[in-house]
């Protein structure tokens, strides 16, 4: 038995949060390395959190059998929603995300007790994939601030990012329900240098409708690129992805290359980018299509059916251990279908029958009752 | 036709319908002989179909029909079998025609009551099949405009788009909702899980009026004892379950993870809270999960139960309240009192029945009469 299972004290969350920090600093850090501290993270989790405790329970895992973090159970993403799924007393709280969804019973959430290791997370995946070229750039949302919506974890991303890379000229474009088309068209016409234009699917698809209407075109300063999230899920005016990103081209003037997805989910720290821009910048290939998560983060492809990992290549539900995610669950099972592609993983959506979820059906509910 | 003529040339239509060897009854077996209902569950929900409505009913219906017949277009749902006789007897009541639209998922029954409607020349009541995939806007178009109302069985979404599309016609819809059993203190707790093994095994769970939540009024030791009442029960019931459909197993499997976690923690003494049928394709045939009290939890596919150990009826009723979705049906034990039955009904919840009769409405309830008339 490893004698790490044997430490007599729970590890606490300080300690672990700094060894965490450490692992996101290092990018050389190895598999030994993050087994040692996801199955630390799983004994400490084991401990302080109850619901968790009871489902490893039912699968007969503990930190005492496991011996490799494939072995911790994950916990599906619609546990939850009706669970409170945190490894702090709930007075601790500092921040709460909350998915999309029609009522709040059956919205899932994210508690912080703080922002820490959740920023540190955002930051460097942001930074290498994203940013590798540049230390800063001026970020237009069509999103509401984290002011403007304090529970949405795509608003609070977008603003540690402003907050982190951008610049005093940044804006947030969405505020309340409605999208300021005009500060948008002003912010992204009066562009002297490179942007950063950060949107849902949604938004995006709103906001070229309006441009088509009104003829309108841009050429952003080289350099200038696109992040989008939240895809489509089967609601309102869905758009061929290849339309979205030839939007993107025409209408933006930013190349493909350029124009990349994010994925992320309230009950995740870390989040999963497309590799071409990256890859742009390192003059490689661009993989389009190709998400990229971090190192502290691993991502599995199981079968829907026994959870079981399939074999290389075949399609499955998404299965993820973030040791970003010190405070909730580490291993979670998503209701995302993917399968691993050219060094990362191919998302197909949403498994058959699961609800549409994420940030982008907020946007989109909130910008059709004004179309 | 006079009205009482038809009245009981229509009674004597819905009487071959509860006689499980006429003529229908045999075509209806026949037609649903691929479908994903295993034959005794057929045969049950044929026999609930219209088994209320005997002469006096129907003569009683057709004198009070008020205004006047709408060619209606009922779009029927796939998941449950009824609506395609019950639509074509409230026409008929009506002297109204109607055009049934057919889910994919399931074409014999509107078939087998057009052919008896066909064969009984008396009746007056014309009724037509159209036959075109769900989507399909031209044939739609075609439909509704044919039509003066429409009635519908579906998502709230898709009752949605076929309201944006039906101009000025009316459109009922009869779209998402759930339903809940509620078990008083001193009640029968093996008598109460027969029942609502009943209402659990004849549709699935599919369908609205399927108790997705049972509250267990009383300690959660007394919900124990009945979640495995309900298994046996469930084990013990003579329908089988119905054929699996593409992708259930995956829903199934990803609703038991999460009833892994928030199933309430298992006995000391080994009673599970969390108890699986046996089996089929990898997954449980049956679920039943003992949760702390709360909101209801739906699952609506899969025989997945959810036990709540509950304060009182008041305290259930406000957990409705606050659902947050439409309540179709709370069913209840007979010990419930007047006063607990009036705090269901302050929910919202459309009907309050019996356990056992969640899935057996009176005929006439859904659709209505009225839906086949300006």
């Amino acid at each position: 038995m490893p004698s790490h299972r044997l430490r007599p004290e729970a590890q606490s969350a300080i300690d672990l949060d700094r060894r965490i920090l450490e692992f996101i600093a290092t990018a050389s850090a190895g598999e030994d390395e993050f087994n040692r501290l996801a199955l630390d993270l799983f004994e400490y989790q084991y401990q302080a959190n109850e619901p968790y405790r009871r489902y490893c329970d039912r699968f007969g895992v503990s930190p005492a059998s496991a011996e490799r973090w494939t072995q911790v159970p994950a916990i599906p993403t619609s546990a939850f929603a009706p669970l409170r799924l945190a490894c702090f007393q709930p007075d601790r709280t500092r921040w709460t995300f909350f998915s999309s969804g029609t009522t709040r019973s059956n919205r899932s959430r994210l508690e912080l007790e703080d922002t820490a290791l959740y920023d540190a997370s955002l930051a460097a995946h942001f930074r290498e994939r994203v940013l590798p070229d540049r230390p800063r750039i001026r970020m237009l949302a069509l999103a509401p601030s984290a002011k403007d919506a304090p529970h949405s974890s795509l608003s609070y991303m977008l603003s540690a990012i402003s907050r982190t890379f951008g610049t005093a000229r940044d804006g947030f474009f969405m505020h309340g329900d409605a999208l300021d088309f005009a500060g948008a068209i002003d912010a992204l016409r009066g562009a002297s240098e490179p942007v950063l234009v950060a949107a849902t699917a949604f938004a995006f698809v709103h906001f070229f409708d309006r441009c088509a209407r009104e003829d309108l075109r841009f050429a952003l300063p080289a350099g200038s690129r696109v992040i989008e999230t939240g895809g489509f899920k089967g609601k309102s005016r869905s758009v061929e992805r290849d339309e979205l990103y030839g939007w993107f081209v025409r209408v933006l003037g930013v190349p493909r290359e350029l124009c990349a997805a994010e994925y992320g989910m309230c009950e995740l720290g870390s989040q999963w980018y497309d590799a071409n821009i990256a890859d742009s910048f390192a003059r490689h290939t661009p993989r389009y299509g190709v998400k990229v998560g971090p190192h502290w983060a691993r991502a599995r492809i199981v079968d829907p059916v026994s959870a079981q990992p399939l074999p290389k290549g075949e399609t499955g539900l998404l299965q993820v251990f973030d040791l970003s995610n010190r405070g909730s669950v580490c291993a979670v099972l998503t209701g995302d279908l993917a399968r691993e592609a050219d060094g990362g993983l191919e998302l197909l959506g949403r498994a058959p029958g699961e609800p549409p979820k994420g940030c982008s059906i907020a946007v989109d509910a909130a910008l059709s009752v004004r179309a | 036709m006079e009205t009482a003529a038809r009245a009981a040339a229509i009674a004597r239509l819905a009487a071959q319908w509860r006689d499980r060897g006429s003529p229908v009854r045999t075509r209806a077996r026949e037609l649903l002989a691929d479908s994903i209902w295993p034959g005794p569950g057929v045969e049950v929900a044929l026999d609930n179909v219209v088994w209320d409505l005997d002469e006096a009913r129907c003569a009683e219906m057709c004198d009070a029909a008020g205004g006047s017949p709408a060619t209606t277009l009922v779009f029927l749902p796939g998941n449950i079998l009824g609506p395609a006789v019950q639509s074509a007897f409230c026409a008929a009541i009506v002297g109204a025609r109607a055009i049934l639209k057919a889910s994919s998922a399931e074409r014999g029954l509107a078939r087998a009551v057009a052919e008896q409607f066909a064969s009984a020349d008396d009746l007056g009541a014309p009724l037509e099949i159209r036959d075109f995939r769900g989507g399909d806007v031209g044939e739609e178009a075609s439909a509704l405009a044919d039509s003066d109302a429409i009635v519908v069985f579906g998502e709230d979404e898709t009752i949605a788009q076929i309201r944006a599309r039906a101009g000025e016609r009316p459109v009922t819809g009869y779209g998402e909702s759930y339903s809940v059993a509620f078990l008083s203190d001193g009640s029968d707790i093996g008598e109460a899980a027969d029942l609502v093994a009943r209402d659990v095994c004849l549709f699935d769970q599919r369908g609205c009026m399927s108790p997705q939540t049972v509250y267990v009024a009383g300690d959660p030791g007394r919900a124990l004892r009945f979640s495995h009442a309900l298994a046996g029960a469930i084990r013990a019931n003579e329908i089988p379950r119905a054929r699996f459909e593409a992708g259930e197993d995956a829903l199934v499997s990803d609703f038991v993870r999460r009833l892994s976690a928030t199933a309430m923690a298992p006995t000391p003494h080994g009673l599970d809270t969390l108890l699986l049928g046996p089996q089929r394709h990898g997954i449980p045939e049956f679920v039943v999960a003992l949760e702390p009290f709360g909101q209801p939890v739906c699952a609506g596919f899969g025989r997945i139960v959810i036990v709540k150990p509950a304060p009182d009826a008041r305290a259930v009723a406000a957990q409705l309240r606050y659902y947050g979705r439409s309540i179709e049906t709370v069913a209840c034990t007979p010990g419930t009192s007047e006063q607990e039955r009036a705090a269901f009904r302050l929910t919202g919840a459309r009907r309050l029945c019996a356990l056992g009769e969640m899935q057996r409405p009176s005929f006439g309830y859904r659709p209505a009469i009225g839906d086949f008339c300006r």
